[in-house]
């Protein structure tokens, strides 16, 4: 609701401040996430090669060799920091578009036909209380690391949160009496899903896949970190810091800059979730209000 | 009340197996033969041999699944492929250091978060509220480890105030050096605890305050402090403990994690050792008991609704 007057109390409308806000994180956040898309995108071609060795400047503070120093091959900080941006980002955003889609399926499932309801939903309730983390390095010390592997280790923790979020909206919405007009007019169930269901999925789905690519993100560094991810012959965040852990005490930037990369972009994106769920979500922004 | 207790752990058992199920079939899903996965590169065929023995991988899968759940069911979680002891005497004597670290985690995280939350709802779109919003928001993208690096650099490196790792028992090196030790891995693994936490009583006390009794309470000049504590926070216990009990899959995680920076020997430690050792019944073991003591501990918060919102009767 917009406010009319400039002299009310600041604070007494907690709803036009919560909505000023929301536009401006999503902005922020954004504009930040774009910047480190196009780093991400372009950097690499500007920089060192991320692999070269250089066994005669090892260890570098930042700025004697390259803006973030070298580590303990003589490789170029800043340009692996670069490169790793782009293993980030493209977990990310695999991890949530593959969980939405996966989730979607099965909550639509579970939501309309009563059979299979209980049984995925026990399922969903068995990988929920699997941790992350752990159900991960499980799959990937199993199948071997890989981009790929590590993705699909994210993507099946993440699953069961689309399928309960996409049942509960099926099951609110087909109590709804435009639903029930159209099954009492005749119309077929695949029309219903598209023309009513799924419509009502799509703020809430976006939302939650900015969450998704946000704390996949955080687990792939985790998972790196541990020497459970990507292998070292790509340079991600994760895999850079577990190398740079021998030499913390003598060379904490290592750990630090693919650090604060990280954090600035799940950041970013917890931002743009954060607004997207204020502005596009009424639901769940008034109970947060 | 006892039928819907006795429903609520009856109903825990089809989600623990498909757990067991999802555990054992993860082993055999695996592409290549699994003996050969786990011996590793530089195996020979004796090696591989003696582990698909050990693993009873030449039986048929029903057979090993029958005999797996059989062991299950007696507390037998598997034998370690490397030590050749059972997962759950390793288990045993790794629990101490991780089941204390939760333990002050969750002590620690609660004690911030609920007054933080409830101030920032009492007080809400003033700066006390945005800060608390951005030190949650901030909590939930900076990674553990990342954390924990910084306050090793900051408050043991620089400042020398506290030790940079290790874990020292209360029981055996006394109380003083236990807090030494586990001080920085606590405040590590609760910012994002804190940040869950403090998030949800945020809204769900932003929500009670609106409702009729708070005004009626206020009316007849109850002090503000007795507000918030009796009627607002009383009042929306359910969602905050709650999310504590969904708080307890990321704390396993972060466990794991904190553990390995800090250099604990616990849980978390174990599992990456059996990582590196391509060690799989303890990965299983592993997987399957934290994965009870989540089932566990959500079923115990279920249960106790009663006693935070006399209002649900069962």
């Amino acid at each position: 609701m917009p406010e009319a007057s400039g002299n009310a109390p600041s604070g007494s409308d907690p709803t036009t401040f919560r909505i000023a806000v929301a536009n401006r994180s999503v902005l922020w956040g954004g504009c930040a996430l774009a910047a480190i898309m196009v780093c991400a995108a372009a950097g690499p071609f500007f920089v060192a090669d991320p692999v070269a060795l250089n066994p005669m400047n090892r260890l570098k503070p930042p700025g004697a060799e390259g803006f973030f120093g070298t580590d303990m091959l003589g490789r170029d900080l800043f340009s692996r920091v670069l490169n790793g941006a782009r293993v980030s980002l493209t977990v990310g955003i695999a991890v949530a578009a593959l969980s939405i889609a996966v989730g979607l399926v099965l909550g639509l499932i579970a939501g309309y036909i009563r059979l299979l309801d209980a049984v995925i939903m026990r399922v969903m309730d068995g990988l929920m209380s699997i941790p992350a983390i752990l159900l991960a390095i499980a799959m990937i010390s199993l199948s071997g690391a890989s981009l790929l592997t590590v993705v699909s280790a994210i993507v099946i923790p993440e699953i069961p949160r689309v399928v309960r979020l996409v049942r509960s909206i099926v099951l609110t919405v087909r109590e709804e009496p435009y639903v029930e007009a159209a099954i009492a007019s005749g119309t077929k169930v695949p029309q219903i899903m598209y023309r009513h269901i799924l419509p009502n999925t799509i703020a809430p789905l976006i939302v939650q896949a900015t969450y998704i690519c946000g704390s996949a993100m955080l687990l792939e560094a985790i998972l790196g970190f541990l020497g459970a991810g990507i292998p070292p012959e790509i340079p991600s965040w994760g895999n850079i810091m577990s190398e740079g852990r021998t030499y913390f005490q003598l060379t904490p930037w290592i750990i630090f800059f693919p650090g604060i990369a990280l954090a600035l972009t799940v950041l970013s994106v917890n931002f743009v979730g954060d607004g997207l769920r204020d502005t596009l979500d009424p639901r769940i922004a008034r109970s947060m209000r | 009340m006892f039928k819907y207790v006795a429903m609520r752990v009856l109903s825990t058992i089809p989600v623990m197996a498909v757990v067991a199920l999802f555990v054992f079939v993860l082993l055999r899903l695996a592409p290549g033969d699994p003996a050969a996965v786990i011996a590793g590169d530089y195996a020979t065929a004796e090696d591989v041999e003696r582990i698909r023995q050990q693993l009873g991988l030449a039986d048929s899968v029903f057979v090993q699944f029958l005999r797996w759940l059989g062991g299950l069911m007696q507390g037998d979680l598997g034998t370690s492929i490397f030590s050749n002891r059972p997962v759950t005497e390793l288990i045993g004597q790794r629990l101490e250091p991780t089941l204390l670290l939760a333990l002050t985690t969750i002590v620690f995280s609660v004690a911030v978060a609920v007054p933080l939350g409830t101030l920032a709802a009492y007080r809400a779109g003033s700066a006390v509220d945005r800060v608390v919003m951005l030190f949650s928001v901030g909590g939930f993208s900076v990674p553990v480890f990342v954390l924990g690096y910084i306050l090793i650099y900051t408050m043991s490196m620089s400042l020398k105030i506290l030790p940079v790792q290790g874990y020292k028992s209360p029981f055996e090196d006394g109380i003083g050096p236990f807090l030494m030790h586990i001080t920085l891995p606590t405040v590590t693994l609760s910012v994002i605890f804190i940040a869950l936490i403090s998030r949800m009583t945020r809204a769900s006390v932003l929500e009670v305050l609106e409702e009729d009794y708070i005004r009626t309470a206020r009316a007849k000049g109850q002090s503000e402090f007795r507000i918030l504590l009796r009627h607002a926070l009383r009042n929306a216990a359910v969602p905050i403990v709650t999310v504590i009990g969904i708080g307890i899959a990321l704390l396993i995680g972060g466990v794991v994690v904190t553990e390995s920076v800090y250099n604990i020997p616990g849980l978390g430690r174990l599992v990456l050792d059996a990582v590196l050792a391509r060690d799989y019944p303890i990965i299983q073991g592993l997987m399957l008991f934290f994965s009870f003591i989540y089932i566990i501990i959500n079923l115990i918060i279920d249960l106790s609704y009663t006693f935070f919102d006399p209002r649900i009767r069962y």
